[in-house]
């Protein structure tokens, strides 16, 4: 498989995909989102100071940036940080709202990553509920302390760690009543078919013990180092109290307690609701969702207490997990606030350089001892593939520009065919009608001079990842019921189940070739143009440029840091060495590009660039940008007329 | 022999060439220098000699074994390749990615396997040869340039390796730190350090070096002299873009 999945899979996990939620739900997201940015919008350019703008261009980019670092966790799998807890520190909840939302409107509208009609969704999960919760649990323990206490450090690691499960929790429901909320006829679920039993468990007992600890770690790591090296983010003075204790043992029982409660109070009022209670509301119980439960629950890796039915069990589970995280996170606080602080070096004054060569260094080195060889490689090669991914991404530029059919249509054309299409899409009951429309997509991919192979391939890769976990246990029989169509490996696969199953798969392929061949075709600015056209505010479009400057300068900065370390690692990493670099190097590439923004921004102003001054300048539709945006409009009208045939 | 290359190609991700059939021979205790304009390859050349990215055809052997990505996985070439050769990059900056410069200096060696100690040992002495002691305690990336490039030579020196690369080193340092790397260089040279600079500083060329590799605009290696004659060879420079050919109105 090509570093393109590897690239894409490594940073999916609250991401959700197009065609994994209905376009009611995502509907309903993207409204409830909408008076949130206003708000954030108001309240971000009320506080923020036209310097600190670019902090949040840069704390935005830092977040696509730290989503790239791979910390080992638990049996041999990897997580990656979110950031949004960190910049909500950094920066404050509402301007990291606004940086997590273009952290995550750049990835899928760039980078084709997440969904673009899933894009409110996950917004509500990533850039609300996440810098919200993680910054009221971070305040609430952090108290008056000053930074760089124990407890201020601690208390941002734990913040972190409930930013990351509440974030999770919200994803886990969003795609826990899918079921309920749509389904066919016959209770067949038409997107996410797993209901709350099992999207809850899976999504937050993994981020209770390995993406919420990944959370934790990198934000102590980058604060403890910020707060250390640039003073000016202090808003005391800091003061380095190494031996203090920890007395936080109160408050940390309080908020650990909460875990549980909350969850049971979700456990009864989802679980209960979800089959009985929603029975009686909407009439029926979907089929299928209860034999979805007893099909999957030992299938999810990480839900350990499967066995073990009962709510005090789940709750034991969940309290457990949770206590492992905590402890994880103030095990790494001491380590952090330990290291370096008391110097060994006796400091000479500058200048007086010992002329001699020393004398090691007229001999060879001595052999390396075997222990340091025998490490595993894992870290170094999941870096440079991502290099390359970064580098193929990046590529999607020069497709842009190349004289192709898509390229010469209008911006705001394209963008009212291809979001028409991709509603549609979200719509679609027939296999035949997303089966053109991906042979469309590819026709059109062939006349915009993308090069096929490497898109199929991309393509193909987003769906067997996000697709098969979802579409094989639904084929299923005892999944979905109907006559078997054949059996393999002892397991029932039935028609029913074969349709629902290639009806999701082709809903995702059609969705992400969709979006991909969008992004693909439309130069950057073009598409901030269009969105400026279609009333997107101006403050958050000129931090949106600027944040895609720096993205290339963290992508540029981090690649060299990956290269300069890979010249001087002798043999492999080990994986403590894996998660210093991970939490160091998140802080330094911030404290690097921090260093950095002051001289772009005196540049950009000698040179009078102001963003906001510009008008949007179009040329006039011609032709066959009507016609581009027709042939979406029509979709939507074709799958409308569809829908209606098939309610008859 | 060192390195021997190839018919070394490179060519980059969007297809547009790097490197063109470039065939070389170093030798232990050779004084190397690599010139060419800007955009000549300098760079990707150094970055191949280093095993960070590997060309795209022909063969790069370092004491007779190839240097590729598959040989550079094999645990102990890999420890061979990576403790014998040492590269001071041409952005300081990018090279620094520890939180403090003795953590900087000391992650080469503690990659070596040594004890604390002896890190210890090797850190204050590195830090020592080039006079930065007092920066022990500061982060990196908050430096003047030229105490930047300074760490980063540390950060290189402190692994001991046999062959040391640079990519211009004397940019962006002021007359006194060039003339400073310039001793420092001939120190290490004298120590018996194989020594491949690549510049296009001219009039440092001939203290740092005795065996010149000159690449032309079209990424080729176009000549491998005595520093002395590419020097006394106007015509070539030229060609090769370094110096700026006379103008019409002097031939008048």
């Amino acid at each position: 498989m090509s570093s393109a999945y590897h690239f894409r899979n490594e940073r999916s996990n609250v991401h959700i995909p197009d065609a994994y939620l209905s376009p009611a739900t995502e509907a309903v997201a993207t409204l409830v989102m909408v008076p949130m940015w206003v708000v954030a919008s108001r309240k971000t350019a009320c506080e923020l100071t036209s310097k600190q703008a670019p902090l949040l261009s840069i704390g935005a980019a830092f977040c696509f940036a730290i989503q790239m670092f791979n910390i080992p966790a638990i049996g041999g799998t990897t997580a990656h940080a979110l950031g949004a807890v960190l910049l909500a520190i950094l920066v404050g909840p509402w301007a990291a709202m606004l940086g997590m939302t273009l952290t995550l409107a750049i990835q899928a509208l760039l980078f084709g990553d997440g969904g673009i009609l899933s894009l409110g969704a996950n917004c509500f999960d990533m850039a609300l509920v996440a810098p919200f919760a993680g910054y009221a649990v971070y305040s609430l323990i952090a108290g008056k302390s000053s930074n760089l206490t124990p407890r201020r450090l601690f208390a941002a690691g734990l913040g972190a760690y409930a930013g990351a499960v509440c974030a999770s929790l919200s994803a886990g429901v969003l795609l826990g009543v899918q079921p309920s909320i749509a389904h066919d006829a016959i209770g067949h679920a038409l997107y996410c078919p797993f209901g709350l039993h099992v999207t809850v468990p899976a999504m937050v007992l993994s981020h209770l013990l390995v993406a919420g600890p990944a959370e934790a770690i990198i934000t102590v790591a980058t604060l403890g180092y910020l707060w250390k090296t640039f003073p000016e983010f202090s808003r005391e003075s800091a003061t380095v109290r190494v031996g203090t204790k920890m007395r936080l043992a109160g408050k940390l029982a309080w908020v650990l307690a909460l875990t549980p409660i909350g969850l049971w109070a979700t456990g009864t009022a989802f679980g209960e609701w979800e089959l009985s209670e929603l029975k009686q509301m909407v009439g029926y119980e979907p089929a299928g969702i209860a034999n979805a439960h007893s099909v999957i629950l030992p299938l999810l890796p990480d839900y350990s207490f499967a066995g073990l039915s009962g709510k005090p069990w789940e709750i034991l589970g969940y309290l457990v997990s949770a206590l492992i995280g905590c402890c994880v996170i103030a095990l790494f606080t001491r380590r952090i606030l330990g290291r370096g602080t008391s110097s060994s070096f006796d400091l000479l004054k500058p200048g007086i350089p010992s002329s001699a060569v020393p004398n090691w260094m007229t001999l060879p080195n001595p052999p390396v001892a075997t222990s340091a060889l025998q490490r595993t490689r894992w870290f170094e090669s999941t870096l440079l593939k991502m290099r390359t991914a970064i580098e193929k991404t990046f590529a999607a530029e020069e497709v842009a520009r190349k004289p192709g059919f898509l390229q010469s249509i209008h911006p705001m054309a394209k963008s009212v065919g291809f979001a028409s299409a991709i509603v549609a899409t979200g719509l679609a009951q027939s296999e035949q009608f997303l089966a053109f429309l991906i042979a469309s997509v590819l026709v059109a991919a062939a006349g915009s001079q993308v090069p096929l192979r490497s898109f199929i391939e991309r393509v193909v890769g987003s769906v067997l990842f996000f697709g098969l976990i979802v579409a094989a246990p639904i084929s299923m029989k005892s999944v979905t019921s109907g006559p078997v169509a054949f059996s393999i490996l002892g397991l029932d696969i039935s028609t029913s189940g074969l349709h629902c199953a290639s009806m999701i798969l082709l809903r995702l392929a059609a969705g992400i070739s969709l979006a991909m061949l969008w992004n693909l075709t439309t130069r950057w600015h073009e598409m901030l143009r269009s969105l400026k056209t279609l009333g997107v505010p101006q403050f958050f479009l000129a931090t949106a440029a600027l944040t895609y400057r720096y993205l290339f300068v963290f992508i540029e900065t981090l690649a060299e840091m990956v290269e300069a370390r890979t010249s001087r690692q002798v043999g492999a990493c080990s994986k403590v060495q894996a998660r210093q670099f991970a939490g160091n190097g998140g802080a330094i590439l911030f404290a690097k590009s921090l260093a950095f923004t002051d001289e772009m921004h005196l540049a950009m102003q000698s040179r009078s660039v102001d963003v906001s001054s510009k008008k949007p300048k179009f040329t006039a539709w011609k032709p066959r940008d009507f016609g581009a945006a027709l042939t979406g409009i029509l979709c939507l009208v074709v799958i409308a007329l569809l829908g209606h045939i098939h309610a008859f | 022999m060192l390195f021997e290359a190839t018919n070394l190609e490179y060519r980059y991700t969007d297809g547009t060439p790097g490197l063109q059939g470039m065939s070389f021979a170093i030798q232990a205790g050779d004084r190397v220098a690599i010139l060419g304009a800007n955009g000549s390859g300098k760079s990707t050349l150094l970055r191949v000699l280093d095993g960070l990215i590997f060309p795209s055809s022909g063969l790069l052997t370092f004491r007779d074994k190839p240097v590729t990505e598959l040989s550079l996985k094999a645990s102990a070439f890999n420890q061979e390749f990576r403790q014998s050769v040492g590269f001071v990059f041409q952005n300081a900056d990018a090279q620094l990615f520890n939180a403090t410069v003795q953590e900087e200096v000391g992650f080469g060696p503690r990659q070596l396997g040594l004890s604390e100690a002896e890190v210890h040992g090797r850190v204050s002495d590195v830090l020592g040869f080039l006079g930065i002691q007092h920066l022990a305690e500061r982060p990196p990336f908050r430096l003047s340039g030229g105490e930047k490039r300074k760490v980063a030579i540390a950060s290189v020196l402190s692994m001991n390796p046999e062959v040391l690369i640079f990519d211009e080193p004397f940019l962006g340092l002021d007359p006194r730190s060039q003339s400073w790397l310039v001793r420092t260089l001939e120190q290490l040279q004298a120590a018996g350090k194989t020594t491949i600079v690549a510049t296009h500083t001219l009039d440092t060329v001939p203290k740092i070096a005795d065996k010149a590799f000159v690449l032309s605009e079209s990424h080729e290696l176009v000549c491998v002299d005595a520093v002395s004659a590419v020097l006394a060879d106007k015509q070539l420079l030229m060609a090769a873009n370094l110096i700026e050919a006379p103008t019409m109105a002097v031939v008048h």
